[in-house]
């Protein structure tokens, strides 16, 4: 297949005990988007036009990922007519009926309102060992622990033709709440209860229009998204009225 | 949802297993559970006369209209938002729409809040904007399946149409077959100018009264029909039967239906009032939008 690298990463994982490095991107043709992981380096930069083969697919959290490993063959080519990595990283928000309708993508963004938070949201605890959250003291991998604090969002948006979750780490968290874990920690003896906190996150981001960039899944639970650009969206009041006065009808002889 | 929506919904759908949702259907294509209302709130006034258990009621009136929005100990963020103002301001709100219905038909919807924040005027008109759109959306589905009942919910998806929207639309059409959907656009009026920016003037008229919808008694407890009226049902259902043997696909086309009863002097408002009440009887039903069999 001949793809433009519109985006790689390298990253760190760990595969039993061994570290290793993995490059993770994006890569798109004419057709569409694929994210790509790949566990050799390819020395793979943004904007070069591909030429791959013996690569293979595989579900990981709901995205299918192309991935290449040493068995793969990389070529640079010159392909004209993919689109650009701009084109690819800054497309449009689609509705969420749409996103749900294609099962999500690698690079999905959607716009809307922020109507609710799933638990648990706000102050949370995490495991030391995994980072999984905690039930109480308690891993479910490494069982009673003593847990690192940490803040998260599950932000409910929609748009009227469907809702999505985003699973909003520390960093977006305290950005969109204004609060920071240092902050909450230190109100910690005035406030202990983790529900106060996740009523004070609800009140306020509610009704904020946000728009949100990253891998979007469908699953039973509807459509989740791991953002990775999370902004507050305005809207042109005055140019949203005009588009909508000439739909109200009654002027029409 | 813009208020006046709201304030149009007399019908209500109730989940059949214990733990289902109930809805309910508004005449502009909405099957609604959850809303999120934008508009100004007025300060919360206590209801309810025992103290342990608190209730408080505001109301959120947008240009089209206003809505109760009510918040108990259940709810006690909520109650504490309602309460923390006692001069009107703009505001979101998230809550279950409330469907009560009196005993002689009358209807009366408010808003159990769940969340509400304060905002500025520029946030409350961009909601406000979102839902008027949303509301015409709605609005052109209706028009578009009542000029094509044929229109399958896999078409309409693959043009971007949520599912949801469809079968809220045709429960919408079934059930309020007399709303004036063309007023009610027009009446979203006053709802842009305000996106716009646009003050009302001082001496403008009030928004003009509500959509007329007939508040007809609720189908859990319908008056018995009046010998008229079983008339009118077996001439339909006589009929009915009539263009369904005749038909290919067994069905009794509801246009040609309407046609034939209109020839016998049963007006098109009047048959599909007796066609709604034979549905609900479970006597007929419409399997496919527009094709009618005897249940």
């Amino acid at each position: 297949m001949y793809v433009r690298v519109a985006r790689v990463a390298e990253r760190t994982v760990s595969v039993g005990e061994e570290r290793r490095v993995v490059y993770d991107g994006l890569v798109a043709d004419e057709t569409g988007v694929i994210a790509l992981s790949a566990w050799t380096d390819f020395n793979l930069r943004s904007g070069e036009t591909l030429e791959i083969t013996g690569g293979y697919l595989r579900a990981f959290r709901g995205i299918t990922q192309l991935v290449l490993d040493e068995r793969a063959t990389v070529r640079r080519v010159e392909r004209p007519g993919l689109p650009e990595p701009s084109t690819i990283l800054n497309s449009p928000p689609i509705s969420m009926a749409r996103l749900e309708e294609s099962g999500g993508g690698p690079s999905a963004s959607v716009e809307g309102l922020v109507v609710g938070l799933l638990p648990p949201s706000g102050l949370v605890y995490r495991c030391p060992e995994c980072r999984r959250g905690l039930q109480g003291e308690h891993c479910r991998i490494h069982g009673t622990v003593k847990g690192i604090a940490d803040l998260r969002a599950r932000i409910v948006l929609d748009d009227g033709t469907g809702a999505v979750t985003i699973n909003a780490g520390r960093s977006e968290t305290e950005r969109l709440w204004g609060v920071t874990l240092d902050g909450v920690l230190g109100q910690l003896g005035a406030k202990p209860d983790p529900s106060i906190w996740e009523g004070e996150l609800l009140d306020a981001v509610l009704g904020r229009r946000l728009r949100v960039r990253g891998a979007a899944s469908v699953d039973d639970f509807g459509v989740t998204i791991q953002p990775e650009t999370i902004d507050a969206a305005d809207i042109d009041l005055e140019s949203a009225a005009e588009r909508l006065a000439p739909r109200l009808g009654g002027e029409r002889p | 949802m813009v208020a006046q929506e709201l304030e149009s919904s007399l019908e209500e759908e109730r989940g059949a297993g214990e733990r289902s949702a109930s809805y309910v259907v508004s005449p502009f294509g909405a099957r609604m559970n959850r809303v999120l209302i934008a508009g100004t709130l007025s300060p919360a006034e206590p209801i309810g006369r025992d103290p342990a258990q608190p209730f408080w009621r505001s109301r959120l009136s947008d240009p089209t209209g206003a809505v109760a929005v009510t918040a108990g100990s259940f709810q006690p963020r909520a109650m504490d938002q309602l309460r923390s103002s006692s001069a009107p301001r703009s505001a979101i709100v998230v809550g279950k729409v409330n469907l009560y219905k009196g005993r002689d038909g009358t209807a009366y919807l408010s808003v159990r809040a769940e969340a509400v924040r304060t905002v500025g005027e520029t946030e409350e008109r961009a909601a406000l904007a979102d839902a008027v759109r949303q509301t015409l959306d709605r609005l052109d589905l209706i028009e578009r399946l009542s000029q094509h009942p044929a229109l399958s919910p896999e078409t309409l998806a693959s043009h971007g149409v949520p599912r949801f929207w469809v079968v809220a639309a045709r429960e919408s059409i079934r059930r309020y077959p007399t709303a004036d959907r063309a007023r009610f656009r027009g009446e979203l009026r006053a709802a842009v100018r305000r996106i716009a920016g646009v003050a009302l003037p001082a001496d403008a008229p009030e928004v003009p009264p509500t959509v007329q919808i007939r508040r007809d008694p609720p189908p859990s407890a319908p008056p018995p029909p009046s010998a008229a009226e079983r008339a009118e049902e077996s001439l339909v259902l006589e009929f009915l039967d009539q263009v369904a043997e005749a038909s290919l696909d067994a069905y009794a086309d509801r246009r040609e239906l309407l046609a034939r009863v209109g020839s016998r002097g049963l007006g098109p408002d009047r048959a599909e009032l007796v066609l709604t009440r034979l549905e609900d009887e479970g006597v007929v039903e419409e399997p496919i939008v527009g094709k009618l069999r005897r249940a």
